[in-house]
């Protein structure tokens, strides 16, 4: 052994060297950037364009998974649109919704009939029946048009046309079934052509395979196991990468043989599993869309387990798929609906809001949000109308009509989802309307509407704080973007019951509200005037709660609550902040307006920039007639600690979403914003 | 331990565990061809003490996924690789030479990603490239590919 000739000697040095390290690091570049620096010098231009840097590039990206890209296209029988999507793979795995971006076909119009037969090695062979056959690289976007596939060659066959799929009219006599690949042994990219004969003219079937190097269609030998014995089981033959051919039957399994055309393997895939895997990360617009890709994929995206799929996973990832919800109740006979992501106010300095259309057409303008619940929303509008909406998917529900015992009656609401039986529901609670607050009757009469049912229910009082709980759920106001609402089904089931005791003092001796503690129910009563009791609905806690508050308790009620503290006001304008854990309580300055009489409401929360808690009132004029709702509205910010209300410019209502009232809480209630629940 | 020499003569100390990472040194080792010195006329001591910095760092890649140390890997990977790019050159040139697939596919990527985004302009002058295509040469090239040139890039010449 000659040790010396084993160190390599120092000759290596040279331009030839340096051109390889160039090549090495050119070929980890994305394509855009190597199409460019073609640019920066003749040598580079020269490199890139060899085939041999080209294998080196295809070498090295195959392997790193960013990539990788799903092409979604549509059965162009189905459908009038042409659809074409690229998801990237990485998208797929590390993302809760993953990216979708739009692909321009290369050639032909709109709404042609084409059919992607294949891809491999970042190659696409797309075909026409009978305008074109291209083969496209998406990345580049070139494409190369491919001869004609002269049949007449096979002159004895009479062939009438070209159809994609097993129809047996006269176009359809011939089923021709493309694949393309990779040749490795010939370094050849390849397009296979089955025809499938009529069966009537059993005229057996013909393997014809397209060479790109000499652009010839040729007729093949078959495989050794016949293509017969798959008979009406193939749906697609396509090349897998790695050389290999494959027959994919749509039943079950891929059948793969390698370059040399013998079986080498037969691997399993479930493919309707693998596309609910995939299509279940993807966003709620997208999957609207390839509803229309074929009767297969809108039959999976409309059942009720994909939903259910879908919601459990977008559910998972609450930054990205919750989104907050404002309306403008400014204008009297205008609602705006403006959505933004959750996301959006905790990261970016300034937080786009778009524009929601509410597909709701009457009454719009009393229409207020009551609640929501993965991604459903319900609204009620003045006149006892209400609905469910589902913003995502803009689809709504008009609910039937709420009737009650009573001539005239106030009715609150609550919505929310009842796991046990699977179901959506609202509870109503209406009371008779006496005008006197003083007057305030027991006698409630509690409803039931259930979703599946599209009914509404009457239902036992006494078992109010059981129904609150069990069926109104604790995302009362969880408001999560992709929760898919499709014909009023959704599938969510979770089999859990646990019974709840019932509050220990009588029922008809007091009023009980439904509020909000946190991201839970509550249910608080007002025990004629003596005690405040509060009931969280949380983990099955039971708290009765003394309120310490000594002044007016009567016509206290809690408005909101965040990390523990809780916000209440009374019917004279006092407002206090308890926290019931360490049972203390500050009143909060008098809120004062510019009007004589008006009304007040008020959003409580945290402001994390600030390290503040936050409330906000809105007041405006109080008028008696509901049509002529005031315009001018004044708001002021309570800061805890400055403890004093400041106020604020009332055109700058995006701000003090953003930066004041922070980031939960149910905030700012008549002003229309609607947040999310959840706090922190 | 195995005795590696640079070019300038100056001899290093490295474990036998560490150095054969590299393809080349290990082939010799199992040759029995590295009893004494191991000369390397292609490698500076300056670029050889980078070199020996990754391969001790890099012993038993194995083991680090085990205890999850993979985090410290990555982080000293990232450091490692910033530095200027003659020097990220010859650490490659080293790296090729010496065989050291991890190494190369490291400072390989770091430099592709130097180079991505940034404007055939840019590329130029970090590299210290001359052109030598015509006006109209550099044309044709943007008219067969035009969406290449769209988009945002960057003209900033900083790694």
């Amino acid at each position: 052994m000659d040790c010396e000739a084993s160190i390599p000697s120092n000759s290596m040095q040279d331009s030839n060297l340096l051109a390889e390290m160039v090549a090495e690091i050119l070929s980890r570049l994305p394509v855009k950037s190597i199409l460019k620096f073609r640019c920066v010098l003749k040598s580079w231009l020269a490199l890139i364009s060899s085939p041999e840097f080209i294998k080196m590039h295809l070498r090295i990206s195959g392997k790193k998974e960013d990539t990788q890209h799903i092409l979604i296209c549509n059965n162009p029988y189905f459908g009038d649109k042409s659809i074409c999507k690229e998801c990237p793979v990485r998208s797929l795995l590390y993302d809760s919704v993953a990216e979708v971006f739009d692909v321009n076909y290369p050639t032909g119009k709109a709404g042609d009939n084409r059919v992607i037969v294949g891809s491999c090695n970042g190659l696409v062979f797309l075909y026409h029946y009978s305008e074109y056959r291209v083969l496209w690289n998406p990345t580049t976007r070139m494409y190369k048009n491919l001869p004609h596939f002269r049949y007449r060659r096979w002159g004895k066959f009479p062939i009438y046309g070209f159809g994609y799929g097993y129809g047996n009219d006269e176009l359809h006599d011939y089923s021709p079934v493309y694949g393309f690949g990779y040749d490795e042994l010939h370094d050849d990219y390849k397009i296979l052509n089955t025809l499938d004969s009529y069966r009537k003219m059993s005229l057996g079937k013909n393997n014809i395979s397209f060479d790109l190097a000499n652009e010839k269609w040729e007729k093949m030998e078959k495989p050794s196991y016949g293509v017969g014995e798959t008979d009406g089981e193939v749906g697609e033959v396509i090349f897998l990468p790695h050389d290999a051919l494959s027959i994919l039957n749509p039943t079950s399994d891929i059948r793969a043989y390698g370059s040399n055309i013998q079986w080498f393997g037969k691997a399993r895939l479930k493919t309707t599993e693998l596309i609910t895997k995939i299509l279940s990360r993807l966003p709620v617009k997208s999957l609207l869309e390839f509803t229309s890709v074929s009767k297969a994929w809108l039959a999976l995206i409309s059942s009720p387990e994909f939903i259910n799929i879908h919601l459990s996973l977008s559910a998972n990832n609450k930054e990205d798929t919750n989104h907050m919800l404002t309306v403008n109740y400014r204008g009297a006979y205008k609602r705006n609906f403006k959505e933004f992501p959750v996301r959006s106010l905790f990261f970016d300095s300034v937080t786009e809001a778009f524009d929601l259309d509410c597909p709701i057409e009457y009454d719009r303008k009393y229409i207020r949000i009551l609640g929501s619940c993965n991604g459903l929303i319900f609204l009620a509008n003045s006149e006892g109308y209400s609905f469910l909406w589902n913003p995502t998917t803009r689809k709504y529900k008009t609910l039937p009509y709420f009737t009650s015992r009573w001539k005239k009656y106030i009715v609150s609401y609550g919505f929310g989802y009842d796991e046990l039986h699977d179901d959506y529901k609202v509870v109503g609670v209406s009371d008779n309307y006496i005008m006197s607050p003083n007057d305030i009757s027991d006698d409630t009469e509690v409803k039931i509407y259930s979703l599946k049912s599209d009914s509404w229910t009457n239902v036992d009082y006494c078992d109010e704080i059981f129904l609150i709980k069990k069926n109104v759920g604790y995302c009362w106001v969880t408001l999560r973007d992709p929760g898919l609402f499709v014909d009023g089904k959704v599938d969510w089931a979770n089999e859990k019951w646990e019974k709840v005791d019932k509050p220990s003092y009588g029922v008809g001796e007091t009023e009980l509200h439904v509020g909000k503690l946190g991201s839970d129910l509550c249910v608080f009563t007002d025990y004629k005037g003596s005690h405040l009791c509060v009931w969280v609905m949380s983990e099955l806690i039971q708290r009765d709660l003394d309120c310490p508050i000594e002044y007016d308790r009567k016509y206290i009620r809690i408005l909101g609550s965040c990390n523990g503290l809780i916000f209440l006001a009374n019917s004279e304008g006092y407002s206090f902040l308890w926290n019931p854990t360490t049972r203390k309580y500050k009143t909060l300055p008098y809120f004062t307006s510019r009007w004589k009489t008006y009304l007040v409401k008020y959003g409580f929360g945290y402001d994390e920039l600030h390290d503040d808690y936050k409330v906000v009132g809105v007041s405006y004029k109080f008028i008696m007639r509901p049509n002529d709702i005031s315009d001018d509205t004044e708001v002021k910010i309570y800061s805890l600690k400055s403890d004093s209300w400041t106020n604020v410019d009332y055109c700058d209502e995006a701000f003090l979403i953003k930066k004041n009232v922070g980031y939960g809480g149910e905030v700012l209630h008549h002003d229309g914003v609607f947040v999310n629940g959840k706090v922190h | 331990m195995v005795k590696l020499k640079s070019n300038d003569d100056k001899e290093f100390e490295v474990e036998e565990a560490a150095v054969i990472q590299s393809e080349m040194i290990k082939n010799m080792i199992e040759d029995g061809c590295a009893t004494s010195v191991i000369p390397l006329p292609n490698i500076d001591s300056k670029t050889l003490i980078k070199v020996i910095e990754y391969l001790n760092k890099h012993i038993n890649m194995g083991k680090a996924a085990e205890t999850g140390e993979e985090d410290d890997l990555k982080e000293f990977d990232e450091q490692f690789v910033n530095m200027g790019w003659e020097e990220l050159f010859d650490v490659i040139m080293a790296a090729n030479y010496l065989n050291i697939h991890e190494l190369m596919e490291l400072c390989c990527q770091s430099a592709a990603d130097r180079l991505k985004n940034k404007s055939v302009r840019a590329v130029r002058e970090m590299l210290k490239i001359t052109n030598d295509l015509t006006e109209e040469e550099e044309q044709e090239i943007i008219n067969d590919a035009p969406w290449a040139f769209e988009g945002p890039e960057i003209d900033d010449t900083v790694n």
